[in-house]
């Protein structure tokens, strides 16, 4: 006989008994499909507005930038015609003309410009 | 020949054009015409670059700061010349007083 000085308790269920689990099935409030199919679309339609808009604007400023780009062509060509002509050049293709790249040089022909 | 940078030509387009005009127009329709070779319009190129020098000297002798600044503004953004209308009208201003009246 061992003699343990603590009472024993034992683990009951409380008095009256446990209360009912709440095992039923509990769902949310319902949202139909055509609701979020429609905000998922104007969402989707807000930014695609959006991005053909800037994308029509980033277009004309690239025209923009090109045409005013465009307006010193002569002079670059220009240049590159005569620094090609002043300097020693063959014709080393077997297919057609085409002007090689050439460094600045400065040209004999406007030595006196 | 005198060479000018890429920012320096964009920023005084304008005023190029409207006192070389009709050199540019015809050196286009030359090689538009002959082709690629350059010795066919050597006439035409040699024109075209003598009215831009003409121009740029010009430029550079009376309207040196608002060049300037116009050209700052195309280089830092990245040789976008519709940042900087601002720069750009004030060196068209100048164009306009100091050198348009000693060609048009």
């Amino acid at each position: 006989m061992v003699g343990y000085r603590q009472k024993w308790v034992q683990d009951l269920p409380p008095a009256g008994g446990f209360p009912k689990l709440k095992y039923a099935r509990t769902s949310t409030s319902p949202i139909p499909g055509a609701y979020i199919f429609a905000g998922v679309f104007s969402i989707m339609a807000v930014g695609t507005y959006i991005f053909f808009s800037d994308k029509v604007e980033r277009n004309a400023r690239e025209e923009e930038e090109k045409r005013r780009l465009s307006m010193i062509l002569p002079i670059l060509q220009a240049e590159n015609d005569i620094n090609f002509l002043a300097s020693p050049h063959q014709n080393v293709y077997f297919t057609r003309w085409m002007p090689p790249q050439t460094g600045k040089r400065a040209a004999a022909l406007l030595r006196d410009l | 020949m005198e060479s000018f940078t890429r920012a320096e030509l964009v920023a005084q387009r304008d005023g190029v054009w409207a006192v070389c005009g009709e050199v540019f127009e015809a050196y286009e329709k030359c090689r538009m015409e002959k082709g690629s070779d350059p010795e066919l319009c050597l006439r035409e190129s040699t024109a075209v670059v003598g009215c831009s020098q003409k121009v740029m000297r010009e430029i550079v002798k009376n309207c040196q700061k608002e060049l300037n600044e116009s050209v700052k503004c195309i280089e830092e953004n990245n040789m976008r010349t519709i940042p900087c209308e601002e720069e750009n009208k004030a060196f068209n201003e100048c164009f306009d007083k100091l050198v348009a009246p000693k060609f048009l």
